[in-house]
């Protein structure tokens, strides 16, 4: 009954190797370019993020035929739109061109809006700011939520003054609470007490050590392959569709088709509250610092193109952001709601025949960022703020 | 952890192999395997892992006390009812407590009473339902004297925690495993290898594409029952039916399989339970394990078959009451229960009368399991009613399932391997070049889809 073979054909040797072939393909498919695994930047720059921001540190992502987030959820090859996108971050695993020497007079941070995702370089909304802000240069502390506590570090490190943390807020997030000094880690805890009370000289290497392994373990590039496999058998009817898309097809006034994403209809019909709280200790921390507050609102797609939408599948509310601002405003809080701005410019865009968000993705295209960026430019200078900051000198 | 996780092929197992075949003897293997078994079961939470070393350290204890108070009848029964009250009152706890609550709640309101019953937040450990089942059995097989206690603490929280049966059975005897425990010190490595990677490929190869390919057509589709026509509610009804099977055998095969790799031999679990002559015939097929130790735990004490029809008839109506009330805390569970007493009583009573050729008792053995299923799989009675309308009353075409064109080749070849083929326990597993390369080239897809996407759980994990 048991087998007595033992060759190189029998399971027994055949099924070990296999694992063991699909771990070492694993792990030399780290040492091939990104681009072979993922559609688009933003899954090549998550995994591996070992140092304090949310992306691979150093990456340099070049991909001339990236297409929608959308689509891919979608699974729809037709709606893809092909571009070009160029994703390089610093050696902090932020969105900054790495090496660069021009001092820092402004942060940004935000999520995958501000982060740029979908959008090559040089027009993500800092480097639109940049060119629009004369004399100012706008760090990128975006990641897949705002990352406020790295932004005043940033802020500090740079000796930045009389300048602005510009905090960008998407509908289809909820507004963060609690305090804005989040508790201890547990390791960072276990290392003050392993040094007394104070944080040892060796935590940092060591966190980052482990960071690089956790990170290291669960980044798979096999995982992204046999995902876009499966995708494109299930696209190709070979299996059948895992699961709903979570995506629709909405038609414009004009006729042209765009997909949009489910959930941000969640966010209209049941909007987040911003904790007041929260953003007061914020303005305070930033104030602290010799700067001030900047809260920019940023419309989902379907707040956007809802009043430009054949059937919109919800009444989309005029204002759908103008509870959170007016609720800001009332907290002293400096707040732009950048809806009507987008509405006006994806309303004449379309006259065009052009869109300001990608047909195929959540997120803006280099036009809209362009439309934000001057909004917020604007707004900057009503504030009647200096923006001829300068970085003060760090000794 | 589950099997088909790349956690659990890449690192899990491949260590707890290595080390257990570098460790000599046998109390080295024993605290090994019992190590795993904790880590495995951790994955799922930490707290769980107490709740398991407590229902073990109760049944050791006990098994000592009989061991030590062997003439003494009275302090024998306390090593039988302690052990057995602490098993079930975890069972009571955390599978039962919310639906006895809520149950009490709905009938103090039926009676017109404004009692405010309590709920609480309670998890079900998973696993709980078999690993009191392994120690409820030990225990009651001690005093009974089929076994001999084990005085080793090791050997015990082994068998309790072996994590290849830890979460979804089979439900093992300890008499079953008793003799491979005793010789888990051995060094022939070899002796069970090639049967148990087999016997693990082949589940595995049941569960990631058969089960979990049908599982992507019918969920989507049964979420959404109410537009169900009538030859979606029968694909539906039939995927099923066909997941269930290939999904709970695909994990008993695998959990044989990695027994075998560590030389414990667990015991067959499903043998062709589709090809069953009769009701009777299915249980003695379908989750052996379970149906075995109600049988012997349960039918039996309450008198089996030795006190007349009447007693026999009630027997195996409130065996099967508590066999569906096993599987979950819920009325569709306990109906499902009922509804297989109920079969099995009427069986008995038809006798062996029948005349119709096996082909067609299979049929209607098949298709009375059919309807069973269609209560085990639904939310409530609404939903079961609901496809069992469609089914067999309200007849109509309306839109087909999405991918049905996909469903139908899967169900016709689960069903043919179901329903004509041999199990894995009927295969020789002595394959030649062409065969092995083949099983070989479906357990590599299987092991790119296992890295590929979200681990699908076993079904009967749940329970």
């Amino acid at each position: 009954m048991t087998t007595s073979k033992s060759n190189w054909f029998d399971l027994k040797l055949l099924c070990p190797l296999l694992i063991a072939a699909a771990c070492l393909w694993d792990a030399g498919m780290r040492f091939f370019p990104e681009r072979i695994q993922t559609f688009r930047a933003w899954e090549s720059a998550l995994p591996m993020a070992t140092a304090e921001g949310d992306f691979r540190p150093l990456l340099v992502y070049d991909n001339p035929q990236a297409f929608g987030d959308l689509s891919n959820l979608a699974n729809c090859e037709s709606c893809r739109v092909s571009r070009r996108e160029r994703f390089t971050t610093d050696t902090r695993g932020f969105r900054n061109p790495p090496g660069d020497s021009n001092p820092y007079t402004m942060v940004l941070t935000g999520d995958s809006f501000g982060v740029g995702s979908s959008l090559s370089d040089e027009d993500t909304l800092s480097r639109q700011l940049d060119r629009i802000l004369p004399g100012q240069h706008v760090y990128n502390a975006s990641a897949q939520k705002p990352q406020w506590g790295y932004a005043l570090k940033i802020i500090e490190a740079q000796g930045i003054r009389n300048s602005f943390l510009i905090w960008e807020h998407a509908q289809l997030h909820p507004f963060p609470t609690g305090p804005i000094d989040p508790p201890l880690s547990t390791q960072r805890r276990l290392a003050q007490k392993l040094g007394g009370g104070k944080e040892p000289t060796w935590y940092p290497a060591a966190s980052g050590a482990l960071k690089w392994a956790r990170a290291w373990f669960t980044f798979s590039p096999l995982k992204m392959t046999v995902q876009r496999g499966l995708r494109h058998a299930e696209l190709h009817g070979i299996l059948p569709s895992g699961s709903p898309s979570q995506v629709s097809r909405v038609t414009l006034t004009n006729g042209q088709p765009m997909l949009s994403y489910d959930a941000e209809l969640e966010a209209i019909r049941n909007p987040s509250k911003p904790d007041l709280a929260f953003f007061r200790s914020l303005r305070a921390a930033v104030r602290e610092t010799g700067n001030e507050l900047l809260v920019v609102l940023m419309p989902s797609k379907y707040s956007v193109y809802g009043p430009l939408m054949r059937n919109p599948p919800l009444a989309i509310p005029a204002s759908p952001l103008a509870d959170a601002e007016s609720a800001l405003r009332s907290a002293q809080i400096p707040v732009l709601d950048l809806t009507p701005a987008l509405r006006r410019g994806a309303a004449s865009a379309l006259k065009a025949g052009q869109l300001i968000y990608h047909a195929d993705d959540t997120h803006w295209n280099p036009a809209g960022v362009g439309e934000g960026s001057r909004e917020i430019a604007k707004f900057l200078k009503d504030l009647g703020l200096s923006l001829q900051s300068k970085p003060e000198q760090k000794n | 952890m589950l099997f088909n996780s790349v956690g659990f092929l890449v690192l899990f197992l491949p260590i707890t192999y290595f080390v257990f075949w570098h460790l000599t003897t046998r109390s080295q293997r024993y605290v090994w395997l019992t190590l795993t078994g904790y880590l495995f079961y951790s994955f799922w939470s930490v707290k769980f892992c107490a709740l398991m070393a407590l229902s073990t350290a109760v049944s050791y204890i006990a098994g000592l006390g009989f061991l030590k108070w062997d003439d003494d009848p009275y302090r024998r029964k306390l090593c039988l009812i302690i052990p057995v009250t602490f098993d079930l009152l975890l069972l009571a706890v955390f599978k039962y407590a919310n639906f006895t609550l809520s149950n009490f709640e709905s009938l103090s309101q039926a009676l017109g009473w404004q009692l405010a019953v309590p709920h609480y937040d309670i998890v079900l450990p998973v696993g709980i339902s078999f690993y009191t089942f392994h120690t409820i059995t030990y225990i009651v097989d001690c005093h009974r004297r089929v076994i001999t206690p084990t005085r080793d603490v090791f050997e015990f929280s082994c068998y309790v925690s072996l994590f290849s049966q830890l979460v979804a059975g089979p439900i093992v005897r300890f008499r079953e495993i008793e003799k491979d425990l005793e010789h888990i010190g051995h060094p022939d490595r070899d002796g069970l290898l090639g049967r148990g990677w087999s016997m693990f490929a082949i589940g595995m190869i049941k569960k990631v594409l058969i089960a979990d390919t049908i599982a992507t057509i019918i969920d989507p589709a049964l979420r959404d029952w109410r537009a169900l026509d009538t030859p979606g509610a029968w694909l539906c009804s039939l995927g099923y039916a066909y997941q269930l099977y290939f999904d709970f055998s695909g994990y008993s095969d695998m959990a044989v399989g990695l027994g075998m790799m560590f030389g414990l031999r667990l015991p067959q679990n499903f043998n062709s339970p589709y090809q069953a002559l009769g009701i009777g015939d299915f249980w003695r097929r379908w989750h052996i394990s379970l149906s075995s130790v109600l049988r012997d735990y349960l039918y039996i004490p309450l008198g089996g078959n030795r006190f007349g029809e009447f007693q026999t008839h009630r027997n195996l109506i409130v065996t099967m009451l508590l066999g569906g009330l096993w599987h979950g805390a819920g009325w569709t569970f306990i109906v499902w229960g009922g509804y297989h007493g109920a079969l099995l009583s009427v069986e008995r009573l038809l006798g062996k009368r029948t005349l119709l050729p096996a082909q067609f008792q299979k049929a209607g053995t098949f298709l009375l399991i059919l309807i069973g299923w269609v209560f085990f799989r639904a939310e409530n009675f609404e939903m079961a009613w609901g496809i069992l309308g469609r089914m067999f009353v309200n007849f109509h075409i309306g839109t087909a399932i999405p991918s049905a064109a996909t469903l139908v080749p899967m169900l016709l070849i689960a069903g043919g391997f179901s329903h004509f083929g041999p199990n894995t326990f009927q295969l020789k597993h002595d394959w030649d070049v062409r065969q092995s390369l083949g099983w070989a080239v479906l357990f590599a897809v299987c092991v790119l889809i296992v890295y590929g996407g979200k681990p699908s759980p076993f079904l009967y994990f749940q329970f």
